[in-house]
């Protein structure tokens, strides 16, 4: 991962340099031990640097074969989901015509998306990886945990299968190659949406590449509640990447969310379902200050965050945007 | 007829987002972070009042330890289990893997109510969010702590009436077997079990290399027959 921009951090050494030299001119003349002491203050990029340092003695970051097992296993996912939705299809076996509208796109297959510490690149060896599967209109929930529940439990590489269909969002747990995975499930009724939307994916696929597709707000158009719900992790994420500033601000974003979530984890407040707080809450906090103070490195940003939300007057709420408060528009 | 169909889904198309439920300020709401994208909602809404005073006690800590900025693994040394005087420890044990998961998992999402229940105007509950996890040679246990403090004016505070609620709804829950436990014991700073002292990832590294399969590391959590508290709740079994 690259944490910096060279030119840029070269540049503001320098600058930092050219005032500890004045302010080391200035205190000779008062006090020889407090110029000594600012020449000592470590720089923005060796304190970056020990933050990593910190990242990887604690073991957060996953190793490159990690990361390669994940993509593979995601990859392979997403082809069984494809395969699975296209026997759903009319003519296929196992298509029943009873239960679906003849009218769709024969095209139309499954998409999958990565969400949660995956998606926004912070995620520890260990991690489960969060995945929607957006589904075409003639694929149903109940298909979801029926039919393709069977097919994972009928693969050798699936284990600790655990489908929780009642849950307020309905998921299943799985392992596949000891890749943990949570599997929820949105089934888009506009067709049309999906097909642009997948053409604008295999536009911008590079081999190898994993690009994402973008669920704007016209995906919600005639989704069910619980779809809504769950289609909301997947563009929470895309959200707070897509709103912080290029790649330096990302790596930034990066450093001080992995840094934040050990610290909680550590100090034993990092849990929403013991009532503290969860990844995403963790994230959404990091953006916010990320936003708010787009030149400070992440040694300045961690202590901002510390500082800014230990005096923050709950229960002002946090608010990342405004401009969600309405329901967007039907579009076509 | 097929014209006509076609008509009539372009027309569902354009039909507006069903408007949601969205988040709205009230006293249910303790520390709203609120999600950026339609609907927005508050992504913390299971926030309770202890919750809140843990939260705000670490960020403060961690703030004026940020604040030279020389040592970052200052901020990744936890005192909580210096910071009180008494903890109830919660122990939740299944006799089998799969038993173990079930229970535990019921006994984790209903742990709020429990901490709720013991957050009074003569008790302030402090709870640490991280289970211990051990495997002795017939159990699996998962040991949670939440420090107490009492009120100056309170001589005697009957904690097993403020638990009552948490232990009814785990009680009624319809799966149970009989391998599916639950005790809770009210200890002293100094009897808190070992294992809250370590570094958890330091700790996880030293197991690996000891894997020689002797139990004596297991047992050490046993520490009932040498807890010597005076507390309503000591030994307080349910089953």
């Amino acid at each position: 991962m690259a944490i910096h921009n060279r030119s840029r951090n070269r540049k503001q050494e320098r600058r930092q340099n050219d005032t500890q030299s004045n302010n080391d001119n200035n205190n000779n003349n008062n006090n020889n031990n407090k110029g000594k002491r600012k020449r000592l203050t470590p720089s923005h990029k060796e304190l970056t640097n020990s933050l990593i340092e910190i990242c990887n003695t604690r073991q957060l970051i996953e190793s490159p074969a990690g990361t390669q097992k994940r993509q593979r296993v995601l990859n392979d996912l997403d082809n069984m989901l494809i395969a699975w939705s296209e026997s759903l299809m009319p003519g296929s076996p196992n298509y029943d015509s009873c239960l679906v509208s003849p009218m769709r796109d024969k095209s139309a297959a499954t998409t999958l998306l990565s969400f949660g510490s995956y998606r926004l690149g912070v995620h520890t060896p260990d991690a489960d990886v969060d995945c929607l599967v957006l589904a075409p209109p003639h694929v149903s929930r109940e298909d979801f945990f029926s039919s393709f529940v069977d097919v994972l439990k009928e693969n050798a590489r699936v284990t600790e299968l655990h489908p929780i269909p009642t849950a307020y969002t309905p998921v299943i747990k799985f392992e596949m190659d000891s890749v943990k995975i949570d599997l929820i499930f949105a089934r888009v009724t506009n067709p049309k949406w999906l097909s642009e939307q997948r053409l604008k994916v295999a536009a911008l696929k590079q081999p190898e590449d994993r690009v994402e597709m973008n669920l704007d707000d016209n995906v919600l158009i005639g989704l069910a509640e619980v779809d809504v719900r769950s289609v909301n992790g997947v563009r929470v994420a895309q959200f707070l990447l897509d709103s912080l500033n290029g790649k330096e601000q990302v790596d930034n974003f990066r450093v001080m969310l992995r840094v934040i979530k050990e610290w909680a984890r550590v100090q034993g407040v990092y849990a929403n379902v013991l009532g503290f707080l969860g990844g995403v809450n963790w994230a959404i906090l990091c953006c916010w200050i990320c936003k708010r103070n787009p030149d400070a490195h992440p040694s300045k940003l961690l202590h901002l965050f510390f500082t800014t939300f230990a005096k923050w007057s709950w229960p002002v709420p946090v608010y990342l945007s405004r401009d969600n408060q309405h329901p967007p528009k039907g579009g076509k | 007829m097929y014209t006509f169909i076609g008509i009539y889904l372009n027309f569902i198309y354009v039909v507006e987002v069903t408007p949601l439920p969205t988040f709205e300020p009230n006293k249910r709401h303790l520390l709203p972070i609120i999600t950026p994208c339609y609907p927005p909602m508050n992504s913390s809404y299971n926030v309770g009042q202890s919750q809140l005073r843990r939260l705000r006690d670490e960020l403060g800590r961690a703030s004026q330890l940020t604040k030279g900025k020389k040592d970052w693994n200052a901020i990744f040394e936890s005192n909580f289990f210096d910071q009180h005087a008494n903890y109830l420890q919660v122990n939740i044990t299944g006799k089998t893997e799969n038993e173990f998961r079930i229970w535990f998992g019921l006994c984790e999402s209903r742990m709020r109510l429990l901490i709720l229940g013991l957050d009074t105007d003569t008790v302030q509950a402090y709870p640490f969010a991280r289970f211990f996890h051990q495997k002795t040679k017939d159990q699996y246990i998962a040991s949670f702590f939440i420090g107490l403090r009492f009120a100056p004016v309170v001589k005697r505070v009957d904690i097993s009436s403020l638990v009552t609620n948490y232990l009814q709804t785990v009680n009624s829950f319809d799966g149970r077997t009989d391998g599916m436990d639950l005790t809770m014991d009210l200890v002293t700073k100094a009897d808190l079990p070992y294992y809250v002292f370590g570094d958890d990832r330091v700790l996880a590294e030293e197991d690996e290399s000891s894997e020689s399969g002797d139990d004596e590391d297991d047992n050490i959590t046993d520490d009932d027959d040498n807890s010597a508290i005076k507390s309503p709740l000591k030994k307080q079994r349910i089953s």
